[in-house]
Parts: structure tokens; sequence; C-alpha cells
């Protein structure tokens, strides 16, 4: 039998509990205290120019609390939450920011709505973020911070040699086979079976005049193939003559920057962040670094793949007015310098390349914007995550030798167009 | 209290855990049912119908589904073979340890108790081709000049089974050893006063009175092993012909936001695992008295 005393106490320990719980249930309820709630949700912001950005919007507008809700870093895990909040309709959340590849999947799901004309100046941002914004002519986010694959390279190694910057693909392997380090590798990029691959592969793509845009696919598929092909069966040589290794197949964007900050590679493909890892203190490559555009074909122009965020309001707000009002603020000059000079994101807006305050935190920032203004988005699809992975799948297949480049070349046409016409 | 009193009791006490298991358990599984014979995309909601079969049709033409099913199965087949082999000699060993039983026992289980993504993440490093132990120790000993690349196409799915065989090793061998335990000693007494030797021992004493014990062992794991996600997501993220049915339904269903097809891939998965189950559940059946044999 369990004595009197002992019932008392469990029965006040479930009381106790009880209560707890309806305490919380309650004070998540909203209250009536005259303010608007504003909630933001983006990604992790380890500088906190964010939060300070924000704090700054609160006590400017006494009627409005904006809060910060931090996403996991993971933009897939970002992606899969979105989702799932918005498809339930979700409206707790006002002010999303969406990764450059998401706007058409978001716009034809009527997850966010187009953004009134007048809002932001387009010619006022760089284009390529412009573009990733837009989806059948209609604006639907505005840019907040920008990223593009850029070639960085040893000027120490290249100076030995006694060769320039390499500009076409032929000078760039004619340099892997004269100024590659030994013990090293000559180029390092992203081949493992992921986004990063996609961007990879546009890049070679466009480089040689090619494209997966579906009027491109569609007006001309087998044109559209071989270049394809051709782009598979150069990347493939990189392997296969030694210039990249065998296990570029299995990197992400930190195992090649590692094997560049460490000294082992002549030339890296990679994203605007590695600059700071290259140039800090454990880096066995500091004051060597350079930055060029990426190689292209004879004849032919570079291009780089566009990444970076946008920040698009919710269709399911229940604020849309002052969450308007906030985007306005997130992504005007001010934000963009502060979250550019503490944090390194880099700005969307062309005048802030030209800023005294930016470019004396940010010296490099004015060679980075000569990249830029060469650059693309990756295909605009409300199936773009279908469209992603039939590419990085038939890509990837082909380099490791499992399908030929023309079999993967006809599939990722054929099954594009498909994706485009749904 | 009567006899009625006592069932009413008893009907109302099981009433909360019998309505949880309907809530959490059957109608996941019907509306499940229900959803693949629909066309709906989470992000084209207003474009729901019914679409009869044609989601089974389109499985049916599915050439990655076939693919991955294909690896699936092979995943299964090689890593719950080596699983048993090894398991059950891990249990033999460990039953003949009279010294520091406990110790052995705690250092068997603890891969087991690691979660499978601190697990698998941990193998990523160790099989990483540039920084990894085992490179790093092959390197040492002059066996291989250029590292292997383990992650990478060829070695992927090998290297995806020795993870998943390292981490569930230890349970096989705790249920077998748990099996080991259960066999009276008279059995091998009197196997030893007929004059048998160890192998006709084992073979004709300790495995028919293990095989129920193996049977279960091979059940959960098999089922396990099927629906495999985690340890390949973390290794190579189904790269290099290591994807698995369930990597491709979690795309379909969270990537593609696509619940009409993803949801008839999880109902024939479902109906995969359950056929496979019957199968081993019979074979069960079949050793309950070993005994008898």
């Amino acid at each position: 039998m369990r004595s009197s005393t002992e019932t008392q106490r469990l029965r006040m320990a479930l009381l106790i509990g009880a209560g707890a719980l309806l305490v919380g249930t309650l004070s998540g309820c909203s209250q009536d205290d005259g303010l608007t709630r504003i909630v933001f949700a983006a990604g992790q912001d380890p500088s906190g120019a964010t939060a300070a950005l924000i704090e700054e919007y609160n006590a400017a507008h006494p009627d409005v609390e904006v809060t910060f809700q931090v996403m996991p870093a993971n933009t897939d895990t970002q992606h899969d939450a979105y989702t799932t909040y918005l498809s339930a309709r979700e409206t707790s959340i006002d002010v999303y920011s969406l990764d450059v590849i998401w706007t058409a999947e978001f716009a034809r799901a009527n997850w966010i709505v187009p953004l009134p004309d007048g809002l932001i100046d387009p010619d006022a941002f760089l284009s390529g973020p412009m573009e990733s914004v837009t989806w059948e002519g209609t604006r639907y986010a505005v840019p907040w911070f920008t990223d593009a694959g850029l070639l960085y390279y040893r000027i120490d190694l290249l100076a030995d040699a006694g060769l320039d910057v390499p500009v076409t693909w032929d000078e760039f392997t004619a340099a892997c086979a004269a100024a590659t380090p030994d013990e090293g590798m000559g180029f390092v990029w992203q081949g493992a079976r992921y986004e990063g691959l996609i961007c990879n592969f546009l890049e070679f793509l466009w480089g040689r005049g090619g494209s997966l845009d579906r009027d491109h696919l569609v007006s001309s598929p087998d044109r559209a193939a071989s270049e394809i092909a051709g782009t598979i069966d150069f990347m493939r040589s990189l392997t296969e003559t030694g210039v990249s290794p065998a296990s570029v197949l299995t990197y992400k964007e930190e195992d090649s920057r590692r094997i560049y900050t460490e000294g082992q590679a002549l030339f890296l493909r990679n994203w605007p962040y590695v600059w700071s890892f290259a140039e800090g203190e454990e880096s066995k490559v500091a004051g060597t670094v350079g930055i060029a555009p990426l190689p292209h074909a004879a004849g032919e122009t570079s291009y780089s793949t566009i990444g970076g965020w946008n920040i698009a309001l919710s269709a399911y707000s229940e604020h849309p007015d002052e969450a308007l009002e906030f985007i306005s603020f997130i992504t005007g000059t001010h934000s963009l310098k502060k979250r550019a000079i503490e944090g390194g994101y880099l700005p969307t807006r062309i005048a802030t390349y030209a800023d005294e305050d930016v470019l004396t935190a940010n010296p490099y920032y004015a060679s980075f914007f000569e990249v830029f203004k060469n650059t693309k988005s990756r295909p605009r699809s409300p199936h773009y995550p279908q469209l992603s992975d039939v590419v990085q799948d038939k890509v990837h297949r082909a380099l490791s030798g499992e399908i030929d480049s023309e079999t993967a070349a006809r599939d990722i046409v054929s099954e594009l167009t498909e994706l485009y016409a749904r | 209290m009567d006899r009625r009193q006592q069932k009413r009791l008893i009907a109302w006490l099981l009433a909360p855990s019998l309505v949880f298991v309907t809530v959490m358990g059957a109608f996941p599984v019907l509306s499940q049912f229900v959803l693949s014979f629909t066309e709906f995309n989470m992000k084209f909601a207003d474009e729901r119908g019914f679409a009869g079969l044609s989601n089974f049709a389109k499985l049916a033409g599915d050439a990655i589904f076939r693919q991955d099913l294909w690896q699936t199965f092979s995943f299964t087949v090689i890593s719950v073979g080596l699983e048993l082999t090894l398991g059950l000699a891990v249990a033999l060993l460990l039953n003949r340890i009279r010294r520091g039983r406990t110790v052995f026992n705690t250092a068997i289980i603890l891969p087991w108790a690691l979660p499978t993504v601190v697990a698998a993440t941990m193998w990523s490093l160790i099989l990483n081709d540039r920084v990894g132990l085992v490179n790093s120790v092959l390197g040492q000993l002059g066996l291989i000049e250029d590292p292997i690349v383990w992650l990478g196409p060829g070695l992927a799915m090998v290297s995806c089974i020795l993870a998943d065989v390292w981490k569930t090793v230890p349970f096989v061998a705790i249920i077998l050893l748990a099996g080991l335990k259960s066999v009276p000693d008279q059995y091998y007494e009197a196997a030893e006063l007929d004059g048998a030797g160890r192998w006709q021992v084992f073979r004709y004493v300790t495995l028919p009175l293990l095989k129920p014990f193996i049977a279960v062992a091979l059940l959960f794991r098999t089922m396990d092993a099927f629906r495999v996600f985690d340890v390949i997501w973390v290794l190579t993220g189904g790269a290099s012909r290591t994807e698995t049915l369930s990597i491709y339904i979690y795309k379909v269903l969270f990537r593609y936001s696509d619940m009409g097809y993803g949801s008839a891939m999880t109902v024939a998965l479902f109906a995969i695992v359950f056929v496979l189950s019957l199968v081993l559940i019979r074979f069960m059946r079949i050793s309950q008295d070993p005994v008898s044999e």
C-alpha cells in the first residue's frame, strides 16, 4: 500500500505539472497590447548583425515588434520546413528568407505574393539576383545577399612558373601541368552528388556556350544534348588526366576548401566565403590567394552560378503592410552595409560595392564585383528540386563511369523537357 | 467487484491506449493507403484529385525505383548475412568468457548504443580518403600508394555495409547470447557423453536450439535493413549506387512534396517488407520446436 503522504505528494506533483502546461499554453496566445507582431524566418547569422538590425528596427517602430526566428543552417532542411509550414497555411511567419532557387516553386504554389511596384528600384540591384526573384515576369522577392562561383588560384605558384592567370580551359590545363605543387593537386571543385554539383556543372556548361534553359532544350534538343555530353566529357577528362583527384566526386565545399587552404591545390572553384578562410590565421596560403572569373572555352564567355538569398512576403501573413515595411528595411542600403561589414554577407545593391566603409572592411569586394557582373541563375522551375536531382544524378553517374556521357545528356534533355512542361 | 464489473474496468483501462494506437498507428497507415490513389502535391494543393491506379502504373515503369529496390535488396542480404555470422561468432565467444564478462558485454554493446547518425558521421571521418584513419594506416603499412576513395564510385556500397555491420553486430550478438544462455548444460553434457566433437555439438545441439533466436534477430534486422536511411544518407547521400528505397521515398515526399506518388511507393515498400516478414515468420514457426526435429 502506498502511504497517504506519498499519494498526496504525487497528486501535488501532477497538479503542478498540469498547471505548468496550462500556463505554457496560455502564454503562447497573442497578448492584446496593441503591438503588431512580425516574425522573420531566416538562417542563423553568427555575426549578430541581423539581430542588431531587428533591434534597431523595433526601437524605431514602437507599434511593431519583429521577431527573428532562426532556422537550421542546412538549406534543404530549411526548404522542407518551409514547405511543410506553408502547405499547412501557417500564419505565424510573415517574412521568409528564401534561397534563390526557390522563387518559382514558392510563387507557383501561391505561398508568396507578388511585391507591389515601387517597393524597390530594380536597377539598383545586381542583375543576377534580380533575375532570381522574378517568375513569369512578376517580382516575388527582394534580393538580400548574393554568392557566385569563383576561381581561387595561387599567385606564388603561377608566378614561379612564369604564367598569367588562365582565361581559357586550354590555358588552365596547361597551367595545371606546369605549376601544380609536388604531391598536390591541380584543381579541386565540388563533384559530390548534391546541389553543389549542378552549380559546378552549369559553370562548365555555360563556359562552353551551352544551357539548360527551357527554350534552348525545346528548340534545339540535339544541340543541347551534345553540349551537355561535351561538358561531361571535359569534366571527366579532369579526373582522368589527373588535373583533379578521383575523390573530387565526393567533395563538397569544405572538402575542397581545406585542400586549397592547406596549400595542396593550385586552383579551387568555390564561393566567396573561402576568402576569409584562405587569408585567415590557420591558412597556409595567406598572402598568395588570387581570385578570378572561372575559365571558359576559347571564344565563349565565363559565367558563374548565382547563389544567395532573397526576402519574400508570406501569402498567409496577417500583417502584410507592416511586413512589407520591414522587408524594405532589411533589404535597404543601411542593412546590407551593416551585414556586409560585420557578417561578410555580399550585398545585392550595386552601390554598396563602391561604398567606402564597405571597401575599407572588405577591400577584396572590388574583385568579387568583377565576377558578379557575369552571373546566371540555375534553371527556374516550380519543380526545381526534381530538376536538380535529375541533373545531379545523371552527371554524377556519367562522371563515375556508370553510364556514358551521351546517355546522360539524352536523359537530362528528355527529363528536363518533361519537367518544364508540367 | 464481480466479473462483469471487472471486465468493464479492464475495457476502460485499455481504451486510452487503444485510441492512441488507432490514432498514431492505424490512421496514418490507412491515410497513406488512401493517398496512394490520389494525385496530390502539397505545392499545388488545389489540383488534388482521384488518380486511380496511375501512381502504381508510374511505379511499375520507374527505373529509379527498380534500381533502388535492387540496391536495397543487396544491402539487406549482404549486411544481414554478415551481421548474423559475425553476431553468432561474437555471441559464442562471449558465452565462453568466464572472467570480466561485464566489461566485454558493455564494450560489445557500445556501437549499438550510439545514435546511428553519430556512428555514421564517425565512419565518414574514418573512411575519408585524405584525413581518414583507414587510409593513413594502410599508407603507413605501405599497402597503398594512392589513397583509396572509400565513399566514392565503386566502394561506396561496401563502406555503407561495413558501417551498418559494425553498428548492428552487437544487437544480433546480444540476442544470440541470450539464446545461448537459455540452453541447459545437460544437453551439452549428454552430447559429450555420446562422444560428439566440438563441431558436432555446435551443429546438432547449439544451432538447432538457437534457431528461434536466430530467426528473431533475422526478422528484426531484415525489416530494419530494408528501411535503411540514416547510415547511407550520412555517408554518401545515396550517390554511387547506394540510394535505397527510403531515401528515394524521402525525396519524393519531402523534396518534391508529391504526396500521392510518395504514398504509393510507401505502400509498395510496406507490402514488400510485409511479405518478407511473413516468409521469415514462417521460417521461425518451423523452428519453434527444435527438439522434435
